[in-house]
């Protein structure tokens, strides 16, 4: 049940993101003085910043900026959720925020499952030297800081797009931004899973059925399809439930840091970030964290839910015991 | 049962019992050394000899029994003599053909001939295979069956088992050990082999369920021919099975004969201390225990 109310909720969010892509990234009017419009999610007005969502009562000064800003016939962002600092949208931020943390999150966990299950199931298998001196390239990734290397990735990636010069635009140079960050993740992620299937492929190998296999003499192709991989499915989908967070937290942190996701592409991360600069005594803006939070929060529970149902669907034992 | 080509059909030919004396399987001086390895190169710093120079031979349709304590080497002749486990020299020649020199496509053809049933028959069963597929692998993958008639034959084997069709649809922790060990005995049926290496087939379950299985061997036996390699360390299940009994002990075979004579007269000391280490049903009645240099008890 709560299995399913995960998967209702995942699939729910990525498809709202998705579906709202046209209106976060649709061109807005953002006044006369303006040459050329922006995008929703970056199009903001700076003497609307920090108003409050639309359904909290309004403090007096704000209302009176809010007023003058109508008179005056400027941009009003969209205030469902509140504007940001800038005084954009906090709505489409979040929704395109979802849709990079999201994508980030979902990409490199499945990077991370695909690279470490084909590399755990090859050295378990084969074992012995191969085995060896994969598991030594393993520890050696581990060894280095991955905070160096994926600043090292994102700077040398850089590099080469500041050296295309203006052949690269801005939107193509944000891509790419999100694309090495995804792969930066995803590449580091997969340690901790080859590691968790190279054991596990060695005590599956040990089993008498397996054994079985080979005096039957069925092909090397057909083990790893029907004996090792479903054997293998728990681990994959327990490590896959907790890496899709892990990733979405790491790129939180990279922009956070300013490595990862930048101004004025929205994460969740890096709204989050935002926000607890909002806190404070005097005035506290609390929806400008909560919002990232509490999103962040709900997709790292659905997954959850949802590893746990998934677990328990591809476990014969289970139900029936 | 049908049986599919026409190379099968030759092997059944050449094998019926009578025509000669000409043993199926035959063991010269098998050894298995697994290496010890230390430190960071994996040097090889000696060997351990789980089985040094073991020889016997086995005619149609008859069981040779293995019988050791444990750790003397008894399972790894059987995984060895099978190319499951390499072994470090030696020849096994099944029919006169050298099992260890086979290319690999041969050796596809020689694993139809010689199966094994394992001790565990929780663990020799894949967990997340339903059972008809399972017992319907082998045919599968050597090509001898599919469709209606790989279900057919699956069928028929789950029933000659003594389980019956409907298991085929069911996982195998659904069954109790006594009906896995089936499972396994059929699915080692499946491809109509010639030699069974049984691996103390009935240790894990308990006595009832063993003569059950037991009996089901020596049924199996009668119907298709078969020949054993019976490995357990149980004088009562050997003595009743057996045709033939080896006794194994640190990698050795000590005395090799007939049933009765290795049972009643018994000419190496460490079969008679094996012998009088048998467990007696009355605790009063105080037995002699023959100690032996070396056993491990």
């Amino acid at each position: 049940m709560t299995g399913v109310a995960g998967l209702v909720i995942l699939v729910g969010m990525v498809l709202l993101c998705i579906v709202s892509l046209p209106w976060t990234f649709g061109i807005v009017e953002t006044g006369p003085d303006l040459v050329h419009g922006q995008r929703r999610f970056e199009a903001g007005n700076l003497s609307l910043n920090l108003l409050p969502p639309s359904w909290m009562s309004m403090s007096t000064d704000d209302q009176k900026r809010l007023d003058a800003a109508i008179e005056a016939g400027e941009f009003i962002p969209g205030r469902l959720l509140g504007t940001d600092k800038h005084g954009r949208d906090y709505l489409a931020r979040c929704l395109v925020g979802g849709t990079i943390s999201l994508g980030i999150g979902l990409s490199s966990a499945l990077i991370a499952v695909i690279i470490g299950t084909a590399y755990g199931v090859v050295s378990g298998y084969y074992g012995g030297r191969l085995d060896a001196f994969l598991m030594r390239c393993v520890d050696v990734l581990y060894g280095l800081p991955y905070i160096l290397l994926v600043v090292l990735l994102a700077v040398a990636v850089d590099g080469i797009v500041q050296r295309m010069g203006t052949q690269v635009s801005t939107q193509w140079a944000q891509v790419i931004n999100v694309i090495t960050l995804l792969v930066a993740i995803g590449g580091i992620s997969w340690l901790t899973m080859s590691r968790v299937i190279r054991g596990q492929v060695l005590s599956l190998k040990a089993r008498p059925y397996m054994e079985t296999c080979r005096a039957i003499g069925v092909p090397l192709g057909r083990q790893f399809r029907l004996h090792l991989l479903p054997n293998l499915i728990a681990p994959i989908v327990v490590y896959a439930t907790l890496a899709v967070p892990a990733a979405i937290l790491s790129e939180s942190f990279l922009s956070f840091l300013g490595i990862g996701v930048r101004e004025p592409l929205p994460s969740w991360g890096n709204l989050a970030a935002d926000g607890l600069n909002e806190l404070n005594m005097v005035t506290s803006r609390w929806w400008l964290l909560f919002w990232p939070c509490f999103l962040i929060g709900m997709t790292l529970l659905s997954l959850n839910f949802l590893g746990d149902h998934l677990r328990e669907r591809f476990d014969p034992t289970a139900g029936t015991a | 049962m049908v049986r599919m080509s026409s190379e099968a059909n030759m092997d059944h030919e050449t094998s019926q019992p009578g025509n000669g004396h000409d043993p199926l399987l035959v063991v010269e001086d098998l050894k298995t050394h697994f290496p010890i390895r230390r430190g960071f190169f994996q040097r090889v710093v000696g060997h351990v000899k789980a089985v040094d120079g073991v020889s016997f031979s086995i005619d149609p349709g008859r069981t040779l029994g293995l019988v050791g304590e444990s750790g003397c080497g008894k399972t790894t002749v059987g995984r060895s003599l099978l190319k499951l486990i390499p072994a470090t020299g030696g020849r096994v020649l099944y029919k006169g053909e050298s099992v260890f020199d086979q290319p690999p496509q041969e050796m596809r053809r020689l694993r139809r001939q010689m199966q094994i049933i394992f001790q565990d028959p929780a663990g020799s069963l894949n967990p997340r295979m339903r059972v008809g597929r399972i017992v319907g692998e082998p045919l599968e993958v050597h090509g001898m069956a599919s469709g209606d008639e790989l279900q057919e034959r699956v069928e028929h084997l789950l029933e000659r088992c003594g389980l019956w069709k409907q298991a085929a649809d069911r996982y195998p922790h659904e069954f109790s050990g006594g009906q896995r060990q089936r499972i396994g005995i059929a699915r080692a049926l499946a491809l109509e082999p010639k030699l069974i290496v049984c691996d103390e087939p009935t240790s894990a379950l308990d006595v009832s369920i063993q003569s059950q299985i037991l009996n089901l061997l020596d049924d199996l036996q009668e119907e298709f021919n078969l020949s054993y390699l019976f490995i357990s360390h149980d004088m009562a299940v050997i003595h009743h099975v057996c045709d033939r009994i080896a006794v194994m002990f640190n990698g050795k075979i000590v005395e090799e004969g007939d049933r009765d004579q290795i049972i009643n007269d018994p000419q190496h000391e460490y079969t008679r201390a094996l012998l009088s280490a048998v467990p007696d049903v009355d605790p009063r009645r105080v037995k002699n225990r023959i100690k032996y240099e070396g056993m491990r008890m």
